[in-house]
């Protein structure tokens, strides 16, 4: 029997995996668009968030407008290949489920 | 083998994709207006132009409506707030900041170079770069009813050329109509439905 | 064994998240030989239309070099290896450079037959959608060099209708150098480079 895929730890976590769904749509957003998508708490948001960046998911450009700091979050292109690894992975497991 | 504990969170985590993606792409800009201002200052243009021969009514107009969409614009995105912008919009603005700045040279320098000598070719190269750009944005959008404008525009191009002074005014008067009025307010109606649906679902 | 509806169904859905993930790539290939290919076809239709004074030089030679762009186009596609999904930016690229081509298949016969043909006024419609359609371009690309093309087309649509005839010719012939010959063989050198990385990477 073939093995079923392991699923990426780092996408699995929900708020995570919320997070990379919600950047894959966009150019880029701030941290307070995510912040009010996913509804999180600032610091749970900003520690998932720095998770996905040192994994190399995301990339973050801190820059200030109007003299208000301003975080800017894309996803990469590595992010974007494991996002899709992953839905390819779940695609996998669900099918030998059914 | 996945237990049915898994599946179903394997099933839960797929619609926590679906619903997270829909959010972001999820957008409350709206352009109808952006074709009724460009409507009622071509209008506005002509208008001004057959009734004082005034040789700079075309580009006054153009440069204050040009000047009151970015005053819009940038009210508007001042209040929605930070809502970040998608692959698409960034398409269509960079399609119709383009034709409007071809346009804004173009039919200056012919005029001002003293080659305009025919009101026909005139109506005709700014029905072609609108249509072109019209097609443009129905090719990215998917929108075939945006397509059918572009038709519109390239048809009352094409009569321009061929027909007399009258038929030209006619017929770019007409595209107008259709493609900037009918369509924006047509396009206004869609936004104002679809909000109140996403404000229903919310 | 039958497939039931709830495998169909979950099977659609993650082929549209996987689509709508994998559309926001950001596309490395920038098709420099077209411009190439594009600026040897006017050199073409204006050496043929010097040398000759065929009026159907430039319409020929359009009508040929359209449909020949469109097989090298095709052959290129079918023999990539694996066919990647397109993205929004390739599909908003497609279409600007469709509905520029479409738009000079309608404008220019119907200036042409209907008399109204004039050089300036044609190298200066050539070269404002030319400037749109590489203004567009460079803006979704956030391509600097793409934009500095459309300035350039956009300079010499000015240019274009003020001088002699044959003052008009050198600047369209300079543009069509700097912004198809110069331009495509740095896009080609710029994708080759491109590609290379991506070779050493994988």
């Amino acid at each position: 029997m073939p093995e079923l895929p392991e699923l990426n730890p780092v996408i699995h976590g929900k708020l995570r995996l919320a997070l990379l769904s919600l950047l894959v749509g966009v150019e880029e957003a701030e941290f307070t668009w995510l912040r009010a998508k996913t509804g999180s708490t600032d610091g749970n948001l900003g520690a998932q968030l720095v998770k996905l960046e040192e994994a190399g998911y995301v990339a973050v450009e801190k820059k200030f407008v109007q003299r208000k700091p301003q975080s800017l979050y894309r996803i990469t292109e590595a992010g974007r290949a494991a996002f899709i690894e992953y839905v390819q992975a779940i695609k996998q497991m669900l099918g030998s489920a059914i | 083998m996945t237990t049915s504990v898994e599946e179903l969170e394997l099933k839960d985590r797929l619609s926590l994709i679906e619903s997270m993606i829909a959010e972001g792409r999820r957008t409350t800009a709206s352009y109808g207006w952006t074709f009724v201002l460009w409507g009622v200052a071509y209008y506005v243009a002509i208008i001004w132009n057959s009734m004082s021969s005034f040789y700079l009514a075309w580009p006054i107009t153009m440069v204050s409506a040009c000047v009151l969409m970015g005053v819009l614009v940038w009210r508007k995105r001042k209040n929605s707030g930070s809502s970040p912008v998608t692959t698409m919009r960034r398409a269509i603005w960079s399609i119709w900041i383009s034709m409007g700045l071809s346009m804004f040279v173009i039919l200056d320098a012919i005029g001002y170079s003293g080659r305009l000598t025919d009101w026909r070719i005139f109506a005709a190269v700014a029905a072609t770069l609108v249509g072109g750009a019209n097609a443009a944005s129905s090719l990215t959008l998917k929108w075939k009813l945006q397509f059918a404008c572009a038709i519109v525009w390239w048809t009352s191009a094409v009569i321009s050329c061929f027909g007399t002074n009258l038929q030209s005014s006619i017929a770019f008067l007409a595209a107008n109509f259709l493609c900037q009025i009918v369509f924006g307010i047509y396009l206004m109606i869609r936004e104002a439905c679809a909000r109140r649906q996403a404000v229903a679902h919310a | 064994m039958t497939v039931s509806n709830e495998e169909l169904e979950l099977k659609d859905r993650l082929s549209l998240i996987e689509t709508m993930i994998a559309e926001g790539r950001r596309t490395t290939s920038r098709w420099g030989w077209i411009f190439v290919f594009w600026g040897v076809a006017y050199y073409i239709a204006i050496g043929w239309t010097v040398y000759n004074q065929w009026p159907f030089a430039w319409l020929v030679t359009m009508m040929s070099a359209w449909p020949l762009c469109g097989v090298i186009i095709w052959s290129k596609e079918k023999k990539q290896a694996v066919r990647r999904p397109g993205t929004t930016i390739s599909r908003a690229i497609s279409s600007i450079w469709f509905a520029l081509g479409v738009s000079m298949v309608l404008i220019f016969p119907a200036l042409g037959f209907s008399g109204h043909f004039n050089w300036h006024i044609f190298v200066a419609i050539v070269a404002a959608m030319l400037g749109v359609a590489n203004g567009a371009s460079g803006m979704l690309l956030r391509w600097k060099a793409q934009i500095a093309t459309a300035i350039v087309w956009w300079a010499a649509t000015v240019a274009a209708c003020f001088g002699s005839d044959n003052q008009c010719t050198v600047v369209f012939v300079a543009a069509i150098f700097l912004c198809q010959i110069v331009f495509g063989v740095y896009a080609m050198i710029f994708e080759a480079r491109l590609r290379r990385l991506e070779a050493s990477h994988a």
